[in-house]
Parts: structure tokens; C-alpha cells; sequence
């Protein structure tokens, strides 16, 4: 008994320490890898939106370091496109989500509920790349000829809703990158939901509250955390999803969108299409400057859970005072 | 709305034993019984969850201002009972029943009787405390800011104040309404929820085994708040405890397997049971 206790102890401090050691080791690998686009491309990696690897220009060293004359490397353009591509998402998607997880928790009948969670487990478990073709077969053309010319002529008046419709592009990213973060943020939510305490759910039904009112003033309030926790979740996965994007984003390059419509292109898309043209560089200042994208990509992320965290954090402490106030 | 305004009424004196408190909550409209000792009557009551029956055929009279308890082993159904009483079994799937329930004459499963409303005039503590995590003042003040009861801020404190004195938990808790609720120990939360419930300014309290959870110092408490609360209002009581039940009761219904054995007035049915079943329960010797 003793040994296999030492052993089941042993067994699973080295798995989550290799978990650790694993997250360091990437985190090394990407900083000394992006250390010669660091030095010679500086701040001006992000606030530029030219991103030109100059292929056929002359080697020669910046500050000590191997580059191509005339190369420029701005992420502005991957980087607006991948914030607000993922804006879009959470705006359509949690909505939805959590549409859904109430849906499923309080309206629907059990039997119904049953199923409609399997279907939307199901959506999760769908390849990003299916994503992605259904997207260029069936979304873009729909967003090109019907969705983007109706709204660009009832918007006619609002800037960036009233450009030249595209089909591929920033609308079409969202629409895809929030259908594919529904199910996270349903399933998810559906289950903080139904740990709602019966008793208090019985209490708030006792004291003469609607469906609507049990689900705004108890339920809620006390799924809050958990659902914010889906949505970061999700978040997570629009902001670095790849095939799905890559497919039907339009793969812009040196230009912002100059409308919901236009073409843009993300971090994780981008890295991943140039890849191939990079490693041609014979400087490698290119695979460098990819590899700073990827440092940045991650800094988003983490700075978005470490904001969760906050939020949630907080939650705990006003949950108590004045969440379910009414 | 009328019906705001009637319910801010309820709040300016307390509610007397005539039928005036009846009209409050519309469930008044015809066949009224003339105010008679008898304010809820079940007749033929069958209990069903899904193929299984839980109750057949009780019939029992609950008297206006009085405490009416319900005793028997565990299983015996008498939670069900007391929960078709304010439609709680409602949420329950696949819950169903035949037989009729009369509150002062009127059928509360009609079609014309809003659920929501019987409710406010039958109010519930359960088994175990279920304060919200909000704070003090905010549980109490729970059930009318929902139901849109006051109209100035002074009129909720004091709905607020009655209730918890009224609870007799104002003195203990009176420095700090808005601490969170959760911070009460567990006798405290109960008291709370009764509170909770009184602030609507229920006509009836079902209480399903209220003290069931707490310490004894907890439980003469809560105790001692029953029969003072069966000066106001009416009290339906269940309890496995038969103790308790011959300490609080006004009248005693013995439930058992989902059959009504013996219904009759306290201490009498404890001293001299009419039915086999009952004196051996009240002897111990039926669990």
C-alpha cells in the first residue's frame, strides 16, 4: 500500500511538473528565437502595418544582427485583425452561448434538453478545418451576394458597416470564429447552471418568483463565474484559432480593413500561411519575426486569462453583497 | 395596479382574522367560504410522482391560526403533502395529483389562480436553512422588492425590522443587516428564512421540517416561534419528530405510507390514539 502510494504520488508530481517545465520551455524558445526581430525591428513591430520580408534584398546586420536590406516587419494589421475578429466572435457568440445554456437549463423540456446538448457537444468536437470549408462553400458566398450588400445599403450611413461588400474578410472571421465558440461557452455554462443549489432555486420559488426571475436573480448570479470562465475559454480559442480563420479571412496583407466587410488576417492564420516563404530568408530574420508573433499571441492570451482571473476574483467578493440584489 | 397598492395595505396593519386579508391576492373571486374556522381544506388528495403513488386519498382541515402538524416516519409523504399546499410540487417532473385543495373555499389548482400569488399568501421554510448569499437585510427585503410591496425606502426597512422581530432574530442581528447572510450560524440562517418568508406577509407557513438540521438550543427557538407565529397566521408544520409535534401542534396528522391514519387534536391523539398504527407510533414502536 505504501509504495503504491509513493509511486501514485511520484507518478503525478512529475506529470504536472512536466507541465510546468513544458510551458517554461516555450516560453524560452520563443523569446530567444524572436530576440533578433526584438532588437532590430523594435516597437515599431507593432505599430507598423507593413510586413515586407524584402526576399531579394542584400544580407546585412542591424545592431549586430542578420537581416535583409529593405526588410519591414509591422504586425499591426495581424494584430488588429486578430482583436477584432475575436470581438466579433464574443459579441455573437456568448449571447448565443449562454442563450443556449439557459435554454437548455430552464425552458426546455428534460427530454429535449438531452439532445440539443449532445448536438452542440457534437459542434464542439467538429475539426477547425470542416469549419473553415463550410465556411468558404456556403458563408462567404451568402455574405458576399446577400448578408454584406443588404447591410452596407441599410448602414449606408454608418462608417465601416457601409464599405464594398467582399464575402471573405473581417464579418465573415467573426461569424465563423462565434460558431465555433458557442458550444464551448453553451456546454460549459449549461453545467455551472445546473449546480445551482435546488434549495435556493426552491427558496427563490417559494417566495413567489417567475422562471425569469429565478433564473435572473439566483441562477445568474450564481453561475457568474463559471460562465465567465467559458467565455474566456472561448475567447481563448477564437484568438487562436488557425485553419477556420486561415480559410476564410481574405489573408490580407499591409492594409487594415477599412470596413467589417474587407479582408484581414490574424496572428495565428498568418503564422502559420508564412511559415513556408519564411524559411527562404537566408538572414532569418523572417522565422524570427514569426516567432515574435507567436511571443505576442501569447502575451494576449495570457493577459486575457490573468483579466478573468481578476474578474472573477472580484466576483467572489461582491457575489456576497450585491449580486443578487434585486 | 390595483393589486400594489392592496399589497402595500398589507403592510400598514398587520393582518387580522376576518377574511379581509383575502381579497389581497386575488384568489377571493367566487364560492368563498363565510369566514369559517377552516382555512385550507384538502379532499381526496392522490399523489402521484410519474407511475408512483405518494398520497392517497387524504382529507384533512387546516384550521385559520393555528398550528396543524404533520408527523410520520421518513417516506411516509408527507413533504408532498405539504408541498401541493403552495403548488411548490409544481417544479417537480412528473408530479401529479387528483383530489381537490381549497384555500378559504377556493380551488388553488384552478385554472384562474396564479401560482406566483398563492405564494405570497403561502409562504415556506425548508428542511435545510437556504438564506441567499446576499446580506441580512437583503434576504428579508428579497421577497417584497420582487413583488413591488413599498413604495419609500423607510417603508422596506421597516417591513425588514417587523419581519426579523416578528423572526425574533432583529435583536441578534440588528448592528449588522448587511453582513452576508452565510456569516449566521446555522439557527440564525433558519430564523432568517422564516423571516424571509414573513416579510410577504404570508397568510400560512408551511414549514417542512424546519429544525431538522439545527442543535436543540436552535430547535426550542425556532420551536417557541411557531406558536407565537400561530397567533398571526397559520402554521402547517411537518415534522418526523414526535416530540416536537405534541410540543407545538394544535392538531396532529398522522401520515403513514402516503394514507392519512389519524387526525385529531394534541395532546389527545398522543394520549389515547384511536388507530393501531398511531399508538404504536407514538409509543416508538413504528419507524
Amino acid at each position: 500500500m505504501r509504495h503504491a502510494d509513493r509511486a501514485y504520488r511520484y507518478v503525478t508530481t512529475v506529470a504536472s511538473g512536466s507541465a510546468l517545465l513544458f510551458l517554461l520551455m516555450i516560453v524560452i524558445v520563443l523569446a530567444v528565437k524572436s530576440y533578433p526581430s526584438i532588437v532590430v525591428n523594435g516597437l515599431k513591430f507593432f505599430t507598423g502595418i507593413t510586413w515586407n520580408p524584402s526576399l531579394n534584398g542584400e544580407l546585412i546586420r542591424v545592431n549586430g544582427v542578420p537581416t535583409l536590406q529593405g526588410a519591414t516587419y509591422g504586425a499591426g494589421v495581424f494584430l488588429f485583425g486578430t482583436l477584432v475578429s475575436s470581438a466579433i466572435a464574443m459579441l455573437l457568440g456568448v449571447p448565443a452561448g449562454i442563450g443556449i445554456a439557459l435554454f437548455l437549463t430552464q425552458v426546455a423540456p428534460q427530454r429535449v434538453s438531452r439532445m440539443v446538448s449532445f448536438l452542440v457537444e457534437l459542434l464542439a468536437g467538429i475539426p477547425s478545418v470542416v469549419y473553415g470549408f463550410w465556411g468558404l462553400v456556403v458563408l462567404l458566398p451568402l455574405l458576399l451576394q446577400v448578408i454584406e450588400p443588404a447591410m452596407a445599403s441599410l448602414f449606408f450611413w454608418v462608417p465601416g458597416l457601409n464599405g464594398q461588400p467582399y464575402g471573405a474578410g473581417l464579418l465573415g472571421s467573426g461569424i465563423i470564429l462565434s460558431l465555433m465558440i458557442v458550444p464551448i461557452v453553451a456546454s460549459i455554462s449549461r453545467d455551472v447552471m445546473l449546480q445551482t443549489p435546488l434549495e435556493l432555486i426552491e427558496g427563490g420559488a417559494a417566495l413567489g418568483l417567475t422562471k425569469w426571475e429565478i433564473t435572473r436573480k439566483i441562477i445568474l448570479p450564481y453561475a457568474k463565474t463559471g460562465v465567465i470562465g467559458a467565455v474566456i475559454l472561448g475567447l481563448g480559442r477564437a484568438l487562436g484559432e488557425v485553419m477556420a480563420v486561415a480559410l476564410v479571412s481574405g489573408s490580407a496583407l499591409n492594409a487594415l480593413p477599412n470596413s467589417l466587410y474587407s479582408p484581414i488576417n490574424t496572428i495565428a492564420a498568418f503564422m502559420a500561411e508564412s511559415l513556408d516563404s519564411a524559411f527562404t530568408d537566408p538572414s532569418g530574420m523572417y522565422v524570427s519575426a514569426l516567432f515574435e508573433l507567436g511571443l505576442l499571441l501569447l502575451v494576449i492570451t495570457l493577459a486575457v486569462n490573468f483579466i478573468a482571473r481578476l474578474l472573477i476574483k472580484q466576483g467572489f467578493v461582491s457575489k456576497a453583497e450585491t449580486v443578487i440584489k434585486v | 395596479m390595483v393589486l400594489w397598492l392592496k399589497k402595500v395595505e398589507l403592510f400598514e396593519k398587520a393582518p387580522d382574522s376576518s377574511s379581509a386579508g383575502l381579497s389581497k391576492v386575488g384568489l377571493d373571486m367566487e364560492g368563498s367560504y363565510p369566514a369559517s374556522e377552516v382555512l385550507i381544506r384538502i379532499s381526496g388528495l392522490n399523489a402521484f410522482y410519474g407511475q408512483l403513488q405518494v398520497l392517497y386519498d387524504i382529507s384533512l382541515d387546516i384550521k385559520r391560526k393555528s398550528v396543524t402538524v404533520i408527523m410520520g416516519p421518513s417516506g411516509c409523504g408527507k413533504s408532498t403533502l405539504i408541498r401541493t399546499l403552495n403548488r411548490m410540487n409544481d417544479l417537480v417532473p412528473g408530479f401529479s395529483h387528483n383530489g381537490r385543495i381549497e384555500l378559504d373555499g377556493k380551488d388553488i389548482y384552478s385554472k384562474d389562480v396564479d401560482p406566483i400569488l398563492l405564494k405570497i399568501r403561502v409562504g415556506m421554510v425548508f428542511q435545510k436553512p437556504n438564506p441567499f448569499p446576499i446580506s441580512i437585510y437583503e434576504n428579508v427585503a428579497f421577497g417584497p422588492r420582487i413583488h413591488k410591496m413599498f413604495r419609500k425606502k423607510e417603508e422596506l426597512d421597516r417591513i425588514v425590522e417587523n419581519s426579523l422581530k416578528r423572526a425574533a432574530l432583529w435583536d441578534e442581528v440588528k448592528d449588522r443587516l448587511q453582513a452576508n447572510a452565510m456569516s449566521l450560524s446555522g439557527g440564525q440562517q433558519q430564523r432568517l428564512c422564516i423571516a424571509r418568508a414573513l416579510a410577504v406577509q404570508p397568510e400560512v407557513i408551511l414549514m417542512d421540517e424546519p429544525a431538522s438540521a439545527l442543535d436543540p438550543g436552535s430547535t426550542s427557538k425556532i420551536e417557541e416561534l411557531i406558536v407565537e407565529l400561530a397567533n398571526e397566521c397559520t402554521v402547517v408544520l411537518v415534522t418526523h419528530n414526535m416530540q416536537q409535534a405534541a410540543r407545538v401542534g394544535n392538531e396532529v396528522a398522522f401520515l403513514y405510507k402516503g394514507r392519512l391514519i389519524e387526525f385529531g387534536e394534541s395532546p389527545g391523539i398522543f394520549e389515547n390514539p384511536r388507530n393501531q398504527l398511531t399508538e404504536e407510533y407514538v409509543s416508538g414502536r413504528l419507524t
